[in-house]
């Protein structure tokens, strides 16, 4: 029995906060090190005064400025939009709720490629609507402003490279990032807060003010970190969507490692912009540390049907927007995936299960489907377990015992893969893990667990604030009645996080399957995923290729849905809020 | 009307409440005089917590008004009513510290720094957390939040003050601390107070009146000592803790009990009806003085009134709690039944008496009647009951395991008819 | 958890059912049936030895010809992908202590000399480069052999110009032309290599300042730039998207692209072989190649060194240069096979044309002014 005892809580506990230190040290700290050292201790050529020279232009001191505000303006943009969203979402019970929540993050899932080009077409089917509406002359006073708007519209949406189309892509991929942790966050808060408030003579501006907005502070902050990590290290959206005249830090890092090969100002940037991410999430923490993490204590989901028409119209701007958002362009996309010569067809898709040319690379979608699923299912699984235990040892370590220097560092370490240029790391990889037991180079196991890299600190940044708001009391109530560490942690904490969890596996699932940079590194015919398949499609010309990237786009989005139905039923506790 | 609206701080008139389709409060008509202390007593679910919410302007009746101190309250929001709420589980503001809870009304007052320093101080003071002002919520105690809580909720002076259930979330213990600790704070302030609980201890203790509620209606509204003596119906009864309900559906046929039971005022009151017993209704006789009791005429007859009734048991559990002793005796149906039943008012079941080794001497009439007795006892299902009951502190202590002999006040007794009204 | 795996189970149902519906409607489905029955091949483990090949992300070869190979040499070939061009030359060279794999596939012109300097590949003189042109053969020391060439340069949507009544550029210096205002789209040399082709083609016709001069006038002309092919030819190239832009700098071999995966294939006779399928039809796109207007892009193998299956690596490049693989080339990744006794498929022959007349620079040059280039470039037009 003691033996057992000892086991639970010793043992388990190093074991579990073992695994993402471990994990981060290997796949992470390990190689960026050897890239690092490599780049500048190896090269004979290469001399400081050159990194400086470059690192001290114009240039460079314009993208670090240009990396800083396009990842605030995107984060703010985002907050604004999202914030009443997660409002209605988070308040209001309504039929429909869960496809608007799945249409939300699908965008999370689609090549930037693609999403340029559903935009284009919605441009254009704009165009032609404003346009059409026009010849009909129906122009009168009263509808210019319609066809004005359209226009502007159109105008807008039309991909050229502008800094507004950056900030809508970014709105677009992150929308649901902040929509979905905050959600989650506010209806667990229930309306007590805001009754009491009321009761003591607040009304709806001050509640939301004084009460709400602050409850909503670790959410929204550890949404937006999120966020700006996220579009501050942005790449493909930057580079297809910005064009060439817009660059941030990651672009540049790509362009000087792959391109120009110089790898010691690809490190340098990389380091720089690890640097920024650390010193954002140290700030972050120390905002975190001053706010009190105390939440009401029972996790009640005060859902409710909207009362009155204000209420009512409200769920219906929500949904209308999300369907203008996120629903238009993949309506687009599916629709141009089965547009053929002027009729509906099947045909793109047809064509996705023939080789016409025999390429070893062909592979049927369906395989694809597969390899999909099981790499996006494997990061699902490491990105909780890894996410989960890093959680936990950051609640051990920062939180409980906040006098610990090591403590104060796990959180904003934790956050640094999702920032890390993926050139970099790949590199790192190339030259470290080539050595059994570590040959990874190229082993199949890598896609996952870079990928896990990227997730794992949306599972973090999920689970943290509900592990936080789980009184200590609850669980020492539980030790005294006899349950185990285990038990405890099945019976108590469990139910508790398992919501945030299961947000975590969302966004570990999704951006598995959306990924492609990483699935690259070992590449084999029989591993291509849905992305691959995609850009394997766009890099030939031909009509043929184009619909069936759009095909396969629509099948990918398809998997992320049923994806999604899948991992909210698998959760049986805490039945709302997605 | 008129004048009850001006007599009375807090008047509710014919509140209805629906939630789709359902209804959840019918026709509730309550006054409160001011300064008075009203508690809403009932099972979950009654709609005890929505009526409160409706007072508090946190929900809109249906159909009715409220008025206080004879304006109507119906289109006014709930900041403006100058209520105070203290939730069930406290609900304080986790992102400011005790100083910056007890502050927030007095801010939504817009007082000055300076008077909100001065009434948050004399709040700490009343509630006893001097030292607490810079606290953080997480860190205190439950019933250190309570008192929180409580000083938040007066601050801003309140006209009213609610409490959803102020100490359910706390253990038993502090409990019965925190109860008289609030309700002298209470009673310090001589604020209008209306509480919810579903503990009628509770209830009794800090309330001048009490409203007993039960499927959306109230069922009994008066003073604790009127409601607790006085039940008007078995569901009162049943949810002020009193466990000595027989109901007589329960009874296996044999027992004839769907025959009617002959009250003095010929009362039909038949297999539907219930019996309650007071547990402070007994007290322990002697066999010989129970024999003699029971071999009396039936009082029905006699007098019709102030006769006492017999039971007989076997201790069960003893428990001294001071003043009175607890106790819990086994016994069966019949023995209970057959005082209203026939002549033959006393019966013991004597197997089963000597079955537990314990002899037990009966009346003559019931000696003739034994042998009869002993075999339609035997093809019955005897229906084994607990009944429980305080007695007096200072009478002798009852032998756990042997009989008892228990002589109950005729006030001890009432019975209530189907449709639950109290028959007699 | 029963119900968990029904979920599974039905969601994933649905989409193989899906999409065998799909299939059910072809008759051309037996095809893949050989990609299954490759993976269900046995092969003797115990003798067949395996052979690794890195190349970029657009590689591809068909089936049957790796299957040749294989059979041939009792061997197994993998294929390594590791990013783009650039990204997977550097891996390569970092890569050089331990190396990936056996053959690198894909270094072309404007990286040869990164990849020679770095000095990874062993020189192998294969019997096969007899019947490869001598122009293609940049490394003297055949570290690094020639397998296919494409020629870069600007592609026109014969649709468009014929609606505005305006003849396509017969030349480079035809952009700069008022009339030609506003119809380009280019690829930033930065970070596309169809894109840095381009700028090399310009530097070779017009000479360095000249180039410069060019590209001045050609931001004037309202050109469009984005910083990767499939962004300029999905996005804005009026052929083939929605976008405005009828002139883009392309492939010489992409109208050959564009009539192969043409959208009306089944107006083309079915029994047809996949080369000749469609070649009757009329591409949509038109290329200028005169003039120095093309920039010959050639892609080189080698074989890594430290590979541990010298001989079979041989063997392999060997094969890289027959004509097996040879003609497997242009359909596979639309470019021309370096050996010229290789017989090019008929969409190649009637849609494609090999440029004359080139524009080239030699490597050295490029790799020596490369960066500056970009580096003004990117100063003058961005």
């Amino acid at each position: 029995m003691d033996r057992v005892d000892v086991v639970m809580s010793r043992i388990i506990p190093i074991m579990a906060g073992g695994i993402p230190v471990v994990f981060l040290a290997v796949f992470y700290v390990y190689p960026l090190a050897g890239i690092f050292i490599k780049s500048f201790f190896d090269e004979t050529s290469f001399s400081f005064l050159s990194l400086f020279k470059i690192l001290q232009s114009s240039r460079m001191a314009g993208i670090i400025w240009f990396t800083f505000w396009q990842a605030s303006v995107s984060t703010i943009l985002t907050l604004i939009v999202s914030l009443p969203c997660a409002w209605v979402m988070g308040t209001f019970d309504f039929k429909g709720k869960k496809i608007v929540m799945t249409l939300a993050t699908l965008p999370f899932v689609l090549p930037t490629i693609v999403v340029a080009s559903a935009f284009q077409s919605l441009a254009y089917s704009i165009r032609d609507i404003s346009g059409s509406s026009g010849l009909l002359g129906v122009t009168q006073d009263g509808n210019s402003a319609v066809a004005d708007f359209l226009n502007w519209l159109s105008s807008f949406m039309q991909p050229e490279h502008s800094i507004s189309m950056i900030l809508m892509a970014h709105l677009f991929y992150n929308f649901s990032v902040v929509l979905r942790i905050t959600c989650a966050f506010w209806s667990s808060m229930g309306k007590e807060m805001k009754e009491a408030a009321s009761m003591l003579g607040a009304n709806g501006i001050n509640i939301f003010f004084k009460i709400t907005l602050p409850l909503l502070k670790p959410a929204i902050i550890a949404s937006s970190t999120l966020v700006f990590i996220f579009c501050f290290s942005s790449f493909g959206v930057i580079l297809i969507l910005g064009g060439p005249s817009f660059s941030t830090l990651e672009v540049e890092i790509y362009r000087q490692a792959a391109h120009l090969f110089n790898l010691p100002v690809a490190s340098c940037l990389s380091l720089l912009q690890i640097l920024f991410t650390f010193a954002m999430m140290w700030i972050y923490t120390l905002i975190q540390r001053k706010n009190s993490r105390f939440l009401p204590e029972s996790e009640k989901f005060a859902l409710r049907k909207p009362a009155c028409l204000s209420e009512k119209s409200a769920i219906f701007l929500c949904i209308f927007f999300i369907i203008a958002l996120c629903g238009a362009p993949i309506a687009a996309l599916i629709f141009r995936s089965l547009y053929y010569n002027g009729t509906i067809s099947l045909i793109f898709y047809r064509e996705l299960l023939l080789n016409p040319s025999g390429s070893i690379f062909y592979i049927p979608p369906f395989l694809a489907i597969s390899n999909s699923l099981v790499f996006a299912l494997s990061t699902l699984a490491m990105a909780l377990v890894v996410g989960g235990c890093a959680a936990y040892l950051i609640r051990k370590y920062a939180d409980l015992e906040p006098g610990r220097l090591s403590g104060k560092f796990l959180e904003p370490v934790f956050m640094l893969p999702l920032s890390t240029s993926a050139v970099t790391l790949g590199f790192g990889m190339i030259i470290t893990l080539d050595r059994p037991p570590l040959n990874l180079r190229t082993s199949v196991v890598l896609i996952p667990v870079i990928h896990t890299l990227v997730a794992f600190p949306f599972v973090v940044r999920a689970v943290l604030p509900a592990l936080r708001a789980i009184p200590s009391s609850l669980k020492e109530a539980a030790f005294i009645m006899g349950a185990s560490p285990l038990r405890v942690w099945m019976h108590i904490e469990l139910p508790v996080i398992a919501r945030a969890l299961s947000i975590g596996a969302i966004f570990a699932f999704t951006i598995s399957l959306g990924e492609f940079g990483a699935t690259l590194f070992a590449a084999r015919p029989e591993l291509t995923t849905i992305p691959v398949t995609i850009y394997r499609f766009l890099g030939q010309p031909g009509a043929m290729n184009y619909g069936q990237a759009m095909a396969m786009s629509s099948i990918l989005m398809l998997v992320t849905a049923s994806g999604f139905v899948f991992i909210e039923n698998i959760r049986r506790f805490g039945h709302e809020g997605f | 009307m008129g004048e009850r609206l001006a007599m009375n701080e807090l008047v509710l008139d014919h509140i209805y409440f629906k939630s789709d389709s359902e209804s959840i409060l019918n026709d509730i008509n309550i006054s409160i005089n001011r300064g008075s202390s009203l508690s809403l007593l009932g099972p979950s679910g009654c709609g005890k917590t929505t009526l409160l919410r409706i007072i508090a302007g946190l929900e809109k009746p249906s159909f009715g008004s409220i008025f206080f101190r004879g304006r109507d309250m119906s289109d006014l929001p709930s900041y403006r009513r100058n209520f105070g709420m203290m939730f069930q589980d406290f609900a304080l503001f986790p992102h400011r510290n005790v100083f910056k809870n007890i502050s927030f009304g007095l801010e939504m007052k817009r007082m000055s720094k300076k008077d909100i320093a001065s009434r948050v101080s004399e709040m700490l003071e009343l509630v006893n957390l001097e030292q607490y002002a810079k606290r953080d919520i997480k860190e205190l105690s439950g019933g250190e939040r309570q008192r929180v809580a409580l000083a938040r909720t007066l601050a801003p002076s309140p006209h009213l003050i609610m409490l959803d259930e102020p100490l359910g979330a706390l253990d038993r213990r502090l409990r019965e601390r925190l109860l008289s600790d609030l309700s002298m704070i209470l009673n310090k302030t001589a604020i209008t107070t209306i509480w919810v609980t579903h503990d009628h201890n509770e209830a009794f203790a800090v309330s001048d009146l009490v409203c007993v509620m039960s499927n959306g209606r109230i069922q009994q509204i008066g003073s604790p000592e009127n409601v607790y003596h006085k039940p008007v119906n078995i569901t009162v009864a049943d949810f002020l803790g009193f466990q000595n309900i027989i109901d007589l559906r329960d009874l296996p046929e044999s027992m004839d009990a769907h025959e009617n039971v002959n009250t003095p005022e010929n009362i039909s009151c038949g297999a539907g009806c219930k019996i309650l017993i007071m547990p402070d209704s007994a007290s322990v006789v002697s066999e010989d003085v129970a024999s003699d009791i029971a071999n009396k005429e039936t009082f029905f007859e006699k007098s019709g009134m102030g006769g006492d009734t017999v039971i007989s048991g076997i201790t069960k559990s003893i428990f001294f709690q001071g003043s009175v002793r607890k106790i819990s005796i086994t016994t069966y149906m019949n023995t209970v039944l057959k005082r209203w039943k026939s002549d033959n008012v006393f019966l013991i079941n004597q197997n089963k008496l000597n079955r537990n080794n314990c002899r037990v001497k009966t009346s003559g009439k019931g000696e003739e009647k034994r042998e009869k007795q002993e075999k339609r006892q035997e093809e019955r299902e005897e229906q084994e009951r607990t009944l429980f009951f305080d007695i007096p502190g200072h009478a002798p202590i009852p032998e756990i395991g042997k009989p008892i002999f228990l002589r109950i006040d005729r006030a001890g007794i009432k019975i209530f008819n189907q449709d639950e009204t109290q028959a007699w | 958890m029963k119900k968990m795996g029904y979920l599974i189970i039905v969601s994933l149902l649905t989409i193989v059912v899906a999409s065998s519906v799909v299939c059910q409607d072809t008759k051309e489905g037996k095809q893949n049936v050989l990609v299954l029955e490759r993976q269900s091949k046995n092969y003797d483990h115990s003798v067949v030895k395996k052979i690794t090949v890195m190349t970029h992300d657009s590689f591809s070869v068909s089936e049957e010809v790796v299957a040749v190979f294989e059979k041939q040499n009792n061997a197994k070939i993998i294929f390594l992908k590791a990013g783009d061009a650039g990204e997977a030359l550097n891996k390569a060279i970092l890569s050089k202590n331990n190396p990936l794999a056996d053959i690198f596939y894909g270094v072309d012109n404007t990286f040869l000399s990164r990849a020679i300097k770095a000095d990874i590949f062993i020189p192998y003189s294969s019997s096969n480069l007899k019947d490869v042109d001598d122009t293609l053969k940049l490394d003297s020391e055949n570290r690094l052999l020639p397998v296919d060439f494409g020629d870069v340069c600007l592609n026109y949507d014969k649709k468009w110009f014929a609606e505005h009544h305006l003849s396509p550029p017969a030349m480079l210096e035809d952009l700069i032309k008022p009339e030609y205002k506003g119809l380009l789209a280019i690829q930033n040399p930065a970070t596309s290599s169809p894109g840095l082709a381009f700028l090399l083609t310009t530097v070779s016709r017009f000479g360095e300042s000249g180039a410069f001069e060019f590209w001045k006038k050609l931001k004037n002309n309202d050109i469009f730039i984005t910083n990767g092919w499939k962004e300029a030819y999905w996005g804005k190239f009026s052929a083939a998207s929605d976008g405005d832009r009828p002139i883009v700098v392309s492939y010489a071999s992409s109208p050959a692209a564009e009539v192969h995966f043409a959208k009306d294939k089944d107006l083309s006779g079915k029994g047809e072989d996949a080369s000749g399928k469609n070649s009757s039809l009329e591409a949509p796109t038109g290329v200028v190649t005169e003039n120095g207007s093309a920039f010959r892009q050639v892609e080189f193998a080698g074989i890594l060194k430290g590979s541990a299956n010298l001989e079979l690596a041989k063997k392999l490049i060997d094969f890289l240069l027959s004509e097996t693989f040879q003609e497997d080339i242009p359909l596979q990744m639309f470019v021309f096979p370096a050996n010229r006794n290789a017989r090019l498929p008929e969409v190649f022959q009637k849609h494609a044309r090999i440029t004359a007349l080139p524009a080239t620079l030699p490597y050295d040059q490029i790799s020596e002014k490369r960066e500056i280039w970009i580096e003004k470039w990117t100063e003058l037009m961005l």
